[in-house]
């Protein structure tokens, strides 16, 4: 490490550069994402496919512990084109854990009735096979993939559906509030079984994105109802039952049916539909998951997935610094570094990487984020305050005294994107073309748009007055936690908003005061940032945006529609055209025609009521991952968070 | 000496009782409740919650109703011994014995570390006062002290990485993780345990050091150590025979707290190094108002505490006659 640093030039910045070369696609890499086919289509491309199986699953089915291809599979398997090439099968991979449930949930856990493709392109059918919605999307019509077994062999049909829709979603023991999904207008929607593999929905009112929402629902709307039954009072004897609660220590039967409905359970005695299935308990120290012999995927050409025999998770219970140096050792197939990592630890990241032979994998984030996004507080109890915190001209002139290209050298050495909080650039809803009022940073203009919010008298200290004459004072919230760089935004606050004026205090508050308060309007301005979605979940059904339900922009506009006008207050004009285009929405059958009342929302948000501004959307990187180079088919970018049919076209070269 | 035990055994239950009920107060003052912090978790994590989902769930956990109410349910579990559950779904005493015993294991290694290390040192610090083997002796007992336990134990863990490549976290290596136990195992353990041991065992030593220092030289000043000296006697004997367990007296009425410190001691260093102990899951448990598990543990940590302190008293009075007679 000596002589390193010598020199005035900032050393990491060599590196960022270098790390910046190194992921350049190179060829090899630049194959983009796996596709995903039905087997028909890839078929009528590229000719019959023969079906094939791992070493693994051939030695069991030869000793005849299992049965053969065929008989475990459906006959329309999904095939996987895989990101670089036809792998081989075989090996352990490694991967490093918490502790918690998380990682697994997000990557290895879901098979979703319908998924969007790797690249987000486009909505496939994935435990489906295809669906039809009719009399405007008030009825669903679902065709299940024939032939998909669970783990344990029992065919998958839709009984697991009707099971999770009337014996879980509308059992009041279960869900006393019920179950949003299945929920309509004035009564839940009813499900019918046509068939072993035809079911059909329907609702009240329109549902136009159903489909969209079995996309991202966690759990899913199906269930190994063969195996749950036996914990269900509708079907076994309660005698039966309490045996089980008495066997587990627990209490009620929605006890022990919670330990083992929801995929992120993880219970080994469950059987699932994914590639690898749990072996053992995920609080081991070493948490396995093995492959599942009844995977219904092949890859291009005909091998069934997954190849990877199977995946070792070593647990390290809530290691901070010391969880992301045993990543850089080349120990681990693949990590995450999500909190860990960080810019500042890329340089070593990088480095680390050339002597233990692993790649830095970009992932693209699934919101963008931005640094020191504000939440005013329109419903101050200080009239004088809320006069002024109401005004936008207001908001405007602190948005326009922001030098948000310092903001962005300052935090990622110029790497991020200056930008309010929006959706994720790109298709379909195209982020970077929206939020971008108040950007530009112009000390002038801000100066002249305060003086014009009534701010234009000032105290002999140099700060603004009120209307009321009370010196415009800011105290800043910032959440103790999940903030997203929120005190370094605070202080840049600080700085910007006091040159033109305004005096601020930033405050670290915990986190669950930061919440109360903002439940029950008491801050004056408060920095969190906020998710408004984009391709894997829809902006309408995101909390911060179209949910409406956390909307802390203005919690009293919200709690006035949600109690249809006893409680809180009426909101403006265009904050009822926002929801009721929201409302229109979600109900609406046309793709096309979501996407733009998504747009038109957010245009509503920014160029009328300019409730909130952000400053910087921190560069992908932020978030890297890590891959030994023995793992391959690794997208690079890769997604950062649950796109399925990813991990399934692993494999290790050995 | 029994009337002064069976006195002492009745009054643990009130302090005990005093101590629950505080607890369970301190925990639930913070607005918001273990369900609304698991909200804001996922959110944070960029999922999609179904609040009614989680409303749900708190009804089935109980922890809608008021708190005396929920106090008093709890309370009446406890007596029984059935510690309740988490509201993460998981037994209280499963989480507790999966984890105390590594909790014993860390603390032990560390308390043997401060005491072998610590004892002699400091004997050597008072009889050799002054000299450079005291002030040297000292010297390190205070770094120790004075280096943030979690610093010290970062520095170390990346020293380690940085000379061998490897990271020495958690309490097994991969290999050793899920394999029945062996020799070769416990020496995996054992090469895990250097680190903890060193960083708690630092921390305590300055304070072992002093103590026995400043005690041994009270006691090497008086007239009967010289009398023996002129009598004599060997060196070490003299030292020995009364100075000495005079000096550990102090030492050994603060033995008590042994018990607690059992949790307590190495949490920072847990967290740091990724040990599956029960200082980590308080930590957890407080910040998330996970209201049962945390009562629950600190429940188990006040019984064995005001045991603790007990035993450390009896200890302390059959270690001193002075003492067993004003008792």
């Amino acid at each position: 490490m000596q002589g390193r640093y010598s020199g005035g030039r900032n050393p990491s910045f060599l590196l960022i550069a270098a790390a910046t070369l190194l992921l350049t696609p190179l060829p090899a890499l630049a194959d983009g994402f796996p596709q995903v086919y039905e087997l028909g289509a890839w078929e009528a491309e590229s000719g019959p496919l023969t079906l094939s199986e791992s070493p693994m699953t051939q030695a069991m089915v030869d000793a005849g512990d299992l049965s053969p291809l065929a008989e475990r599979i459906p006959a329309e398997p999904v095939v996987i084109v895989p990101t670089e090439e036809v792998g081989s099968y075989g090996g352990t991979m490694n991967f490093l854990t918490d502790g918690g449930s998380g990682w697994t949930d997000n990557w290895f856990l879901y098979e979703f009735p319908a998924v969007l493709t790797p690249d987000l392109a486009e909505i496939v059918p994935n435990t489906l096979t295809g669906w039809e919605a009719s009399d405007n999307a008030r009825t669903w019509t679902l065709y299940l993939r024939e032939g998909i077994r669970w783990s344990d062999g029992t065919p998958h049909t839709a009984d697991d559906w009707l099971f999770y829709w009337n014996d879980m979603a509308l059992n009041k023991d279960m869900f006393a509030s019920g179950m949003s999904f299945v929920e309509g207008a004035d009564a839940p929607g009813e499900m019918r079984r046509i068939d072993d593999y035809t079911i059909q929905i329907s609702f009240d009112e329109p549902r136009g994105t159903l489909i969209e929402q079995m996309t991202f629902l966690r759990p899913t709307p199906y269930l190994p109802a063969h195996y749950l039954k036996q914990f269900h009072p509708a079907y076994t004897d309660m005698s039966e039952i309490e045996k089980e609660i008495a066997a587990r220590g627990l209490e009620t039967w929605t006890d022990v049916m919670n330990q083992e409905w929801k995929q992120e359970s993880l219970s080994v005695n469950r059987p699932y539909l994914t590639s690898w299935v749990p072996a053992n308990s995920y609080k081991d120290p070493i948490f396995t998951l093995k492959r599942n012999p009844y995977y219904f995927k092949v890859d291009s050409a005909g091998n069934q997935l997954p190849y990877i025999d199977q995946i070792d998770m070593e647990s390290i219970q809530g290691a901070g610094e010391a969880f992301f140096l045993k990543s850089i050792t080349g120990d681990v197939d693949w990590f995450l570094t999500g909190a860990f990592g960080g810019l500042d630890s890329l340089p070593l990241a990088v480095h680390k990487g050339i002597e233990n032979d692993f790649r830095i994998i970009e992932p693209i984030p699934n919101c963008a984020n931005s640094v020191g996004t504000t939440w005013f507080n329109l419903f101050h109890p200080d009239p004088g305050m809320r006069e002024v915190l109401r005004n936008k001209d207001f908001r405007l002139g602190l948005s326009h005294s922001v030098n948000r290209d310092e903001v962005n050298q300052l935090l990622f050495k110029g790497a991020g994107t200056v930008a309010n909080p929006t959706f994720v650039f790109g298709p379909p809803y195209h982020g970077e073309r929206f939020a971008q009022v108040g950007l530009e940073y112009d000390v002038e203009l801000a100066n002249s748009l305060l003086d014009r919010a009534g701010l234009d008298k000032r105290d002999s200290e140099g700060f603004r007055l009120r209307p009321d004459g009370e010196r415009m004072r800011i105290l800043l919230s910032i959440p103790n936690k999940w903030s997203l760089l929120a005190s370094e935004a605070a202080e840049l606050y600080d700085g910007y908003w006091e040159a033109v004026g305004v005096e601020v205090q930033p405050t670290v508050v915990e986190w669950s005061a930061f919440w109360s308060q903002l439940d029950n309007s008491e801050h004056d301005v408060a920095i969190h940032a906020n998710c408004m979605g984009g391709r894997i979940v829809n902006p309408l059904f995101r909390a911060d945006f179209g949910a409406v339900s956390r909307w802390r922009f203005a919690q009293e506009w919200y709690k006035w529609i949600a109690s249809d006008g006893a409680e809180g207050e009426e909101p403006p004009e265009a904050f009822k055209r926002y929801r009721a285009i929201r409302d229109q929405a979600v109900q609406e059958p046309d793709e096309a025609k979501r996407i733009a009342a998504v747009q038109e929302m957010i245009g509503i948000l920014y160029d009328e009521l300019f409730v909130t501004f952000g400053t910087v959307v921190p560069p992908n990187l932020r978030g890297y991952q890590i891959a030994t180079n023995r793992l391959r088919n690794v997208p690079n970018p890769q997604q950062s968070t649950g796109i399925f049919n990813i991990p399934a076209q692993f494999y290790l070269r050995m | 000496m029994l009337p002064f035990i069976a006195r002492r055994t009745a009054l643990m239950v009130p302090v005990l009782l005093a101590v629950s009920l505080l607890s369970f107060i301190i925990i639930e003052l913070p607005p918001g409740d273990y369900f609304s912090y698991y909200i804001e978790r996922l959110y944070a994590q960029g999922e999609v919650v179904d609040e009614a989902l989680i409303e749900s769930l708190r009804t089935q956990y109980g922890v809608d109703g008021p708190l005396a109410v929920q106090y008093l349910k709890w309370l009446s579990k406890v007596v029984r011994g059935d510690l309740g559950r988490s509201l993460s779904g998981e037994l209280v005493i499963v989480i507790v014995r999966e984890r105390l015993p590594w909790s014993i294991l860390i603390t032990a290694v560390s308390f043997v570390f401060v005491h072998v290390v610590g004892i002699p040192i400091g004997v050597l610090s008072a009889t050799k006062q002054y000299s450079i083997r005291d002030y040297v002796a000292t010297f390190i007992g205070f770094i120790g002290l004075a280096v943030p336990n979690f610093l010290l134990a970062l520095v170390l863990v990346w020293a380690w990485f940085a000379w061998t490549g490897q990271v020495q976290i958690g309490l097994f290596s991969r290999e050793y993780a899920m394999e029945p136990w062996s020799p070769a195992k416990i020496w995996d353990l054992l090469k895990h345990l250097i680190i903890p041991a060193v960083v708690i065992g630092t921390a305590g030593t300055a304070g072992t050091i002093r103590s026995i220092r400043a005690n041994l030289l009270d006691e090497l000043q008086k007239t009967y150590v010289t009398v023996a000296r002129a009598k004599g006697l060997s060196e070490t004997r003299v030292l020995y025979k009364y100075p000495f367990r005079i000096a550990v007296n102090p030492w050994a009425s603060t033995i008590g707290w042994l018990l607690p410190s059992l949790v307590s001691g190495e949490v920072l260093v847990s967290l740091v190094l990724g040990f599956p102990t029960l200082g980590p899951i308080l930590l957890d448990a407080l910040l998330g108002q996970d209201l049962f598990l945390a009562s629950s543990i600190i429940m188990i940590l006040s019984t064995l505490t005001v045991i603790g302190t007990l035993v450390s008293d009896i200890v302390l009075a059959w270690l001193d006659p002075r003492i067993r007679q004003s008792v």
